[in-house]
C-alpha cells in the first residue's frame, strides 16, 4: 500500500504543477488466480495487474487518464495526459470540487487470511475434487465447465482535497456446469457462488444440486404460449434486479433523463412489502468497502421502504448537483469502452453497493407448495437483454419445471418468460420467500409473479 | 522487446516446459462520451504487460504481469510451470502439434493515426454530432460515444515463431432515451471499422445520430409483437447475432471436444438447407482483423458449413490436435493477462440468390426482424437454446411490411432453428464493434459477423400474450 500511495503522490504533485487546481490519483494491484476445468482441467493461471488513473481539474475542466504500470516515466505520462485532456475539455458548469469528506466506515468480512495465502497451484486440488464429486454420482453426468478464481484487490487514492486512503480486499468465486447425457438426450444445469470469503463446502453442495438437476432436464422441452404464476429463483430473481435497477437507480441516470424513476422519490412503486436498501457495509458483503471508489465512507442507503421509493444512489460530482451528501455510491466498476475493465481505467460513477431485497417471511418450499399451477424458473439466458427503461423483463428458460398442485413436475427449457417489471413490482409479485442468494452484488430471496406470459411453441 | 519474450520463451523451457510462448500486449484506448450537448469523460488508458503461457506433461499454465521487468517475468516464468506442474493428475493431456514457425509483421492500413488527433478535435466531434440527436422534447437523452484504440500484439514462441499484429479501430456509438404518454425506450446503434481516424473523419454522424433519436421516437409509440412462434425475416445485423449466438459457439472446437455442443459428433452430417454456406474469417471488408490468433496460427478462411452440411470447427492447436484436425486460427485471448480460448472472429452466411421482396412475399403472418438497436444475446451450448435481442422490427401481413412493433427478445433451438432456414438473400453486409465483442469464460474479445437477410419458417418471440 506504501508503494501505491507514493506513486499516486507523485502523480498528483506533478498534476498540480502542471496547472491542475486539483488532482486526484486513484491507484489499485490484483492479483488474480484463476483455474478452468471440465472432467480435465484446461488451464491454471495467475496475473497481477498495477494501474493508476488521474483525474485533474483545471478551473472546471476535467481531465482523465489511465494506464497499467508501476514505473515513475509511466505514472508521469499519466499525469501529464489528464492534464492535457482537462486543458482540452470544455468547462463543466456543475463540477464542484473532488471529495472533501473523506474517510472510513468500519466494515467486516471483507479480507479472507485463506485467500490470500492461497498459492497460484493450491486450486487443481479443489477443482479436482469437484469432478470426482460429479463423475461418482452418474454415470450420465459429467462437469462439462467449471472455475475457480481467488483474488486480492489493493486499492489506493490520493487526493489534493482530501485525506489519503488505503483499502485491502479478498474475493473467490466457482462455477460449474454439470452435463446429462443419455439416450441421446442431452442436458446442462449451471450452479455457483461469489463470495469474498473461501466456500469450500459450499461448492461441493452446489454441484450436487446442479448434477441432480441436469438429470432432470435431459427430459425437458419447449411449453405451449401461456399466462401463467412464474416462481423466480433467488440468484436469478437477484440478477434481475441488477438488470433493472443498475443503470437506473444511479443518480447521474435521473438527472440526465435516462430512468423511468426520475421524479418518483416519495411515490409508491412497489407493494408494501417491498423494501431495498443498498448497503455497502453489510458483513461480508460482495462489495463491502470501508469507504467508496473516491474515498467517501461506505454507508446503508435506503432505496426503497414500505414500497415507497427513497433515494437515488449518488457519488460526490451528482450529489453536489442535487445539493446532498454523496451516499458512498462511488464506483469505478462501470463497464470501459471494451465491456471490461480494470478498477483503475475509469472515473467514478454512481452505482449500486450491495443491493438487497430484503426476504419476506414464506419459507422457499411453501413459494411452491402454495402454487397450483405455474412455472419454476431456476436459470435462464438473455435476461440481461432486458430493457429497464420500458421496463420489459424477457428471459429465456435454461432450467424450469412446471409446478402442479404444490410440486415441481414437469422439466421445461427454451421458451421465453416476459412481462413488465413495473407492474411486477406494484402488483404482481404475490409472495416473497426468505431464502436470500447473490448474484455479485445483487441480493434477493425468491419470488412468485401471479401472472406472466410465457412464449412457446 | 522480441528478445525479452525470447529470454522467457527459454526460461519456461529451462524450467521444464516442453512448450512454451509469450505474449506483450500494447493497447491504447481512447473514449470520448458526450451526453445531452455536454462532454461528460474523456477516457485515455494505456494497457500493456506480459504474459507466459508453458506446456508441461500435457498440462498448461499461464502467468501475467504488468510490470515488463526481467526479473517479475522470470517469476511469472516459475509460476506458470509450477501451476502446470500442479495440474498433471488430472490435466488435459495436451499436446500442440507441428506448426510452421513463422516470422511477420502485419497492420491494420490506416491514413491518420488517432494518437495524432488532437483531444479538442475528438470532443468536438462528439458534441457536434450528438447535438444532433438532440431532435425535440420527445428525447429524453442523447448519449454519444467516440472511441478509437490501437492495439500491439507481439507473440514469440519456443518453436521460433515471432510474430506482431498492429490492429487500430474507430467507432461512434449512439445512445438515445425518448418517453411519450409515460413510457420510456431506448435504441442504440453504433458504427466501427478497423481504421484510423479517417473513418471518424470521413463519415456525416450527425445524420447517423439522428437517424437513432427518430428511431426512438417512434419505437416508444409502437406495440409489444405478440408472444409465440413466427415466421420471419431477419436483417443481416440481426443474421450475424443469430449465426454467432446459435451456430457458432457451438462450432467452437473446445466446446466440441468436451461434448458440451450439441454439434459433437455431427461432422459430415445435414444440418441446413443446400442455400446455406457458413465461414469464419480472419479478414474481411466489414470485419474485425485477425490475420493470426494469440497462439501465432494464421487465420484465413474456415468453412463451417457448405451447402447444409457441417464441414469444420474452430479450432485452437490443442483442440486441433485432439480431433485430428487442422488448427483453424482461432485460438484468441483478451488482453496480454488471458489465456488464449476458442473463439469465432468474423462469422456470417455467404449470400444467395433471393431479393428482399422475394423473402417477405410468402409470409402470411410473421415479423422482419432487425438489428439496429437490438444489443447482444446468449446461448446455453449443452441445452441448445440460444435467444438475442431485436432492436425496432415490423410486422409482416399477407407478404406486406405493416407497423413497427417494439424491440423484444427472441429464442429458438441451435439445431431446429438452422433447419428452418428455407431462403437466403443476395445481398452481404459484415459488421464489427469497437464498443464491445463477445463473452466467454469471463474473457471479451472483438469479432465480426453478418450475412444476408435470410427467412426463418420458426422462432420464438416474447411480447405480449
Amino acid at each position: 500500500m506504501a508503494e501505491l500511495l507514493s506513486l499516486g503522490e507523485k502523480a498528483v504533485k506533478l498534476a498540480l504543477k502542471l496547472g491542475a487546481t486539483e488532482a486526484e490519483a486513484f491507484l489499485s494491484q490484483t492479483v488474480q488466480n484463476l483455474l478452468t476445468f471440465h472432467e480435465k482441467i484446461e488451464s491454471g493461471k495467475t496475473s497481477r495487474l498495477t494501474g493508476i488513473g488521474v483525474r485533474a481539474i483545471i478551473d472546471k475542466r476535467i481531465g482523465f487518464a489511465s494506464s497499467s504500470s508501476k514505473k515513475t516515466s509511466d505514472i508521469e505520462s499519466v499525469a501529464r495526459m489528464a492534464v492535457a485532456i482537462a486543458k482540452a475539455s470544455p468547462r463543466d458548469s456543475d463540477w464542484h470540487s473532488l471529495p472533501r469528506e473523506g474517510g472510513r466506515a468500519k466494515v467486516d468480512g471483507t479480507f479472507d487470511k485463506k485467500i490470500a495465502e492461497m498459492e497460484p497451484d493450491a486450486l487443481a486440488r479443489r477443482a479436482t475434487e469437484i469432478i470426482d464429486l460429479i463423475r461418482s454420482r452418474d454415470r450420465r453426468l459429467a462437469p462439462a465447465r467449471g472455475h475457480l478464481t481467488t483474488g486480492v484487490v489493493t486499492c489506493s487514492i490520493v487526493n489534493s482535497r482530501g485525506p489519503e486512503l488505503s483499502k485491502r480486499g479478498t474475493y473467490a468465486s466457482f462455477s460449474i456446469r454439470v452435463k446429462a447425457e443419455d439416450a441421446g438426450k442431452k442436458a446442462t444445469s449451471d450452479e455457483g457462488w461469489q463470495a469474498r470469503s473461501w466456500r469450500e463446502t459450499e461448492s461441493q453442495k452446489l454441484a450436487e444440486e446442479a448434477s441432480q438437476r441436469a438429470i432432470k432436464m435431459l427430459d425437458a422441452s419447449p411449453i405451449p404460449n401461456t399466462r401463467t404464476p412464474v416462481i423466480f429463483a433467488s440468484d436469478l430473481f437477484a440478477e434481475i434486479l441488477n438488470v433493472m435497477f443498475t443503470r437506473t437507480i444511479n443518480a447521474e441516470a435521473i438527472q440526465k433523463g435516462r430512468s423511468p424513476w426520475a421524479g418518483k422519490i416519495g411515490q409508491q412503486i412497489a407493494k408494501e412489502n417491498t423494501n431495498i436498501i443498498d448497503d455497502g457495509t453489510m458483513k461480508g458483503g460482495f462489495m463491502t468497502w470501508s469507504f467508496d471508489d473516491e474515498g467517501i465512507p461506505q454507508q446503508r442507503t435506503s432505496v426503497v421502504k414500505d414500497g415507497i421509493l427513497m433515494s437515488y444512489l449518488y457519488d460526490t460530482y451528482t450529489a453536489a448537483k442535487d445539493k446532498v451528501a454523496s451516499t458512498g455510491n462511488g464506483s469505478r466498476r462501470g463497464t470501459g469502452m471494451f465491456g471490461v475493465g480494470n478498477l483503475y481505467t475509469r472515473p467514478p460513477t454512481p452505482a449500486p453497493s450491495n443491493f438487497v431485497l430484503k426476504p419476506g417471511d414464506t419459507k422457499k418450499d411453501e413459494l411452491i407448495e402454495e402454487t397450483r399451477e405455474g412455472l419454476y424458473v431456476v436459470t435462464s439466458i438473455g435476461e440481461w437483454l432486458s430493457n429497464p427503461m420500458s421496463g420489459m423483463l424477457n428471459a429465456t428458460v435454461t432450467n424450469a419445471f412446471l409446478v402442479r398442485r404444490g410440486e415441481l413436475t414437469t422439466p421445461v427449457k427454451g421458451v421465453i418468460v416476459s412481462g413488465s417489471f413495473f407492474d411486477m413490482l406494484r402488483n404482481t409479485i404475490d409472495l416473497i420467500a426468505d431464502d436470500t442468494r447473490n448474484a455479485g452484488n445483487f441480493y434477493s430471496p425468491s419470488v412468485r409473479v401471479r401472472e406472466m406470459t410465457v412464449a412457446g411453441r | 522487446m522480441e528478445d525479452l519474450l525470447a529470454k522467457l520463451v527459454d526460461e519456461a523451457r529451462r524450467l521444464g516446459a516442453s512448450y512454451s510462448e509469450a505474449r506483450f500486449q500494447e493497447l491504447v484506448t481512447t473514449e470520448v462520451a458526450v451526453e445531452n450537448g455536454s462532454l461528460k469523460t474523456y477516457e485515455s488508458d494505456r494497457l500493456r504487460g506480459i504474459g507466459v503461457r508453458v506446456l508441461l506433461d500435457g498440462s498448461w499454465g499461464y502467468a501475467s504481469c504488468s510490470d515488463v521487468e526481467l526479473s517479475q517475468l522470470k517469476k511469472a516464468a516459475r509460476q506458470a510451470v509450477k501451476i502446470a506442474r500442479s495440474s498433471r493428475r488430472r490435466g488435459l493431456e495436451a499436446e500442440v502439434g507441428l506448426q510452421r514457425t513463422v516470422q511477420d509483421r502485419t497492420s491494420v492500413q490506416t491514413r491518420i493515426e488517432s494518437s495524432d488527433v488532437s483531444p479538442e478535435e475528438k470532443v468536438r466531434i462528439g458534441i457536434e454530432a450528438n447535438k444532433a440527436a438532440m431532435i425535440g422534447d420527445t428525447v429524453k437523452n442523447a448519449t454519444t460515444r467516440l472511441g478509437t484504440f490501437t492495439d500491439m500484439r507481439l507473440f514469440v514462441n519456443s518453436e521460433g515463431s515471432r510474430i506482431e499484429v498492429n490492429s487500430s479501430m474507430a467507432g461512434l456509438r449512439q445512445l438515445s432515451v425518448a418517453a411519450s404518454a409515460g413510457k420510456m425506450e431506448r435504441v442504440s446503434d453504433g458504427e466501427s471499422q478497423c481504421a484510423g481516424f479517417e473513418f471518424i473523419q470521413d463519415r456525416d454522424w450527425t445524420k447517423f445520430c439522428r437517424e437513432i433519436s427518430e428511431l426512438a421516437t417512434k419505437a416508444v409509440d409502437a406495440q409489444m409483437p405478440a408472444a409465440g412462434t413466427f415466421e420471419v425475416v431477419a436483417d443481416p445485423d440481426l443474421v450475424g447475432l443469430i449465426l454467432h449466438e446459435a451456430f457458432g459457439h457451438a462450432s467452437e472446437g473446445d466446446l466440441v471436444t468436451t461434448k458440451e455442443s450439441v454439434l459433437q459428433g455431427k461432422l459430415g452430417t445435414t444440418l441446413a438447407g443446400q442455400d446455406v454456406t457458413i465461414c469464419d474469417q480472419g479478414i474481411i471488408e466489414g470485419g474485425y482483423f485477425v490475420p493470426y490468433d494469440d497462439e501465432g496460427v494464421s487465420k484465413t478462411q474456415t468453412t463451417i458449413v457448405e451447402e447444409g452440411i457441417l464441414k469444420g470447427d474452430l479450432q485452437s492447436r490443442q483442440t486441433a490436435t485432439k480431433m485430428r484436425a487442422k488448427p483453424t486460427g482461432n485460438a484468441r485471448a483478451m488482453s496480454f493477462d488471458n489465456n488464449p480460448i476458442v473463439r469465432q472472429t468474423n462469422y456470417y452466411m455467404r449470400p444467395r440468390d433471393y431479393s428482399f421482396e422475394e423473402l417477405v412475399e410468402g409470409i402470411e403472418r410473421g415479423y422482419y426482424i432487425k438489428g439496429r438497436g437490438a444489443g447482444g444475446g446468449q446461448v446455453d451450448v449443452g441445452g441448445g437454446t440460444f435467444t438475442f435481442a431485436v432492436g425496432p422490427s415490423f410486422l409482416i401481413e399477407r407478404g406486406q411490411i405493416k407497423e413497427m412493433v417494439r424491440g423484444t427478445t427472441v429464442t429458438g433451438m441451435v439445431l431446429e432453428t438452422l433447419e428452418t432456414i428455407d431462403a437466403v438473400g443476395k445481398d452481404l453486409k459484415i459488421s464489427t464493434s469497437a464498443f464491445g465483442g463477445c463473452g466467454k469464460g469471463g474473457q471479451m474479445v472483438r469479432v465480426g459477423d453478418g450475412g444476408p437477410h435470410v427467412r426463418i419458417r420458426k422462432i420464438t418471440l416474447g411480447g405480449q400474450a
